[in-house]
């Protein structure tokens, strides 16, 4: 855009320039004319004073005579800016063309001749430039644009079809989860060995792990999620629910969780809060130190959810909400939980703030 | 009676000392035209000051090399004299020459 831009611009520049030139040309052999014509008058009236002393005149041009001390003879001119070093100038309208005498014909050096400036000359070169200029303009940028759109079409469809894989994707990836989920808990663990339960409960947090990434995934597949149901629920209910999802995750890391929670009731998709605490959740065991602590507070109408984590610098916490950023690079994951958290409390306008200090924690505030 | 004749020589050198005794007088005893001269002078000095200074020069030290005359017209008075006026009146009469023929108020 802005290449196509001063392209144009340089080509009227120089279109101007040399307009200009052919102007100041046509009015330099026009008056070169009139000089000379002007010298032959001046000579005979050289040779025929003081019985004649009157100065030439003529219709077409006005005309001043200048000694060589720059002293001035005579002048018609309508003017007043003389300049004694320029061949051709232009002053209130006129055009000054300046001829230098080599003989001083009744003293004069310099022989000044004056014209009306011509503007429509001038207006003709600036409409040309105007009616090309925006003309070349719009076509560039239709060509751009379509030339754009042609460059950009395959990558659109490499887009869909990748949108369309992980969607198909997703979708098989519940059943095999599932199976896990529903076979682990229904494996009879009294006659397994100390070592093997181990075993079993990291499945368990591993495929637990899945189902999240399973969820966030089918959520941002979710065209519009302003057609998910109303529902009425006690939040309180739902964090005790959550955090004993995620308990094995907290044990594995001997993270220590602290609740103080009131009776707050909610309206909304009650499945769409689950997907926001769980994010917020998940992030406060992954980037938590082993041995940490994580706090939940729900009071009316505020939820707190701290962690003695690694915590984020100040310049990262704008950019946290944004998709695929993550804390830091130590964790895996997608980085496409908090924007989630952050789309959902857009949805039902909750206010949602993040304060953080290096190595002291995280702090996740969501206001009603 | 002394003081009689003093005054009479007296003014007759200040009559003498003047434009149409210096130049005219001569140039009409020579067939010179004054005006022809002042043009001539005028066409190959140009300003003011560039002429009085040299035709004063030239009348001091009058040659054909710089003279504005054409050669055949300077052909018919060889050879050039310098004019014997003092250097005071000989610029008197060089302005009074100018202003005979001053251009610049003349034209119309
Ligand atoms: C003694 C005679 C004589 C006197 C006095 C004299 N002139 Fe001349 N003048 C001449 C002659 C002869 C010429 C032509 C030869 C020449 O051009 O030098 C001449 C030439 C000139 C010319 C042409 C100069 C040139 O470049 O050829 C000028 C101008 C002129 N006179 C001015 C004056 C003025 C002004 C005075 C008074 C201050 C003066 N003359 C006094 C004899 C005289």
């Amino acid at each position: 855009m802005l290449l196509i831009t001063t392209l144009v611009v340089a080509v009227s520049i120089i279109y101007y320039n040399s307009n200009i030139e052919r102007i100041n040309l046509q009015y330099k052999s026009l008056m070169q004319e009139f000089a000379s014509l002007q010298i032959k008058r001046l000579k005979w009236l050289h040779n025929h004073y003081p019985k004649y002393n009157k100065y030439p005149r003529d219709d077409r041009y006005n005309s001043a005579i200048y000694d060589l001390e720059h002293d001035l003879i005579f002048s018609t001119l309508k003017s007043n800016k003389i300049n004694f070093n320029k061949k051709l100038y232009f002053s209130d309208g006129y055009a000054i063309y300046v001829e230098i005498l080599s003989d001083y014909y009744l003293g004069a050096k310099y022989l000044f001749i004056e014209v009306p400036k011509n503007g429509s000359l001038i207006a003709k070169v600036y409409k040309n430039i105007a009616i090309y200029g925006i003309s070349a303009l719009i076509i560039l940028y239709l060509l751009g644009y379509y030339l754009a759109k042609l460059f950009i079409k395959p990558m659109k469809d490499s887009i869909e079809l990748l949108d369309c894989f992980i969607k198909d994707t997703t979708h098989e990836i519940n059943t095999p989860i599932s199976i896990i989920n529903s076979n682990i808990e229904m494996l009879k663990k009294d006659n397994l060995s100390q070592r093997d339960l181990k075993k079993i409960n990291r499945i368990k947090i591993a495929s637990r792990t899945l189902e999240n990434i399973y969820k966030d995934l089918k959520f941002s597949m979710l065209e519009n999620i302003d057609k998910a149901t109303k529902d009425k629920f006690n939040l309180k209910d739902l964090i005790i629910e959550r955090v004993e999802y995620f308990a094995m995750h907290m044990e594995s890391k001997r993270i220590t969780k602290e609740l103080d929670l009131k009776d707050f009731i909610v309206e909304g998709n009650r499945e769409l809060f689950a997907r926001m605490v769980d994010n917020i959740l998940s992030n406060a065991i992954k980037y938590n130190k082993v041995g940490g602590k994580i706090n939940i507070i729900l009071r009316e109408k505020e939820l707190i959810i701290e962690d003695s984590g690694v915590g984020i610098d100040k310049k990262s916490i704008a950019e946290i909400f944004n998709r695929y950023s993550r804390f830091n690079d130590s964790e895996g994951g997608f980085g496409i939980g908090l924007s989630i958290v952050k789309k959902i409390a857009d949805f039902y306008k909750l206010d949602i703030k993040v304060e953080s200090k290096i190595n002291e924690g995280t702090r996740f505030i969501i206001r009603w | 009676m002394v003081r009689r004749v003093l005054f009479i020589i007296f003014l007759t050198q200040f009559l003498k000392a003047d434009f149409t005794t210096d130049c005219v007088a001569c140039h009409i005893q020579k067939r010179v035209d004054l005006r022809k001269t002042f043009m001539n002078a005028l066409l190959v000095y140009g300003g003011e000051n560039n002429f009085k200074t040299a035709l004063f020069y030239y009348c001091k030290n009058p040659q054909p090399m710089t003279s504005v005359m054409s050669e055949e017209f300077l052909k018919k008075h060889l050879p050039l004299t310098p004019i014997q006026i003092d250097d005071m009146q000989l610029k008197k009469d060089i302005d009074e020459y100018w202003k005979r023929y001053k251009i610049k108020e003349n034209l119309k």
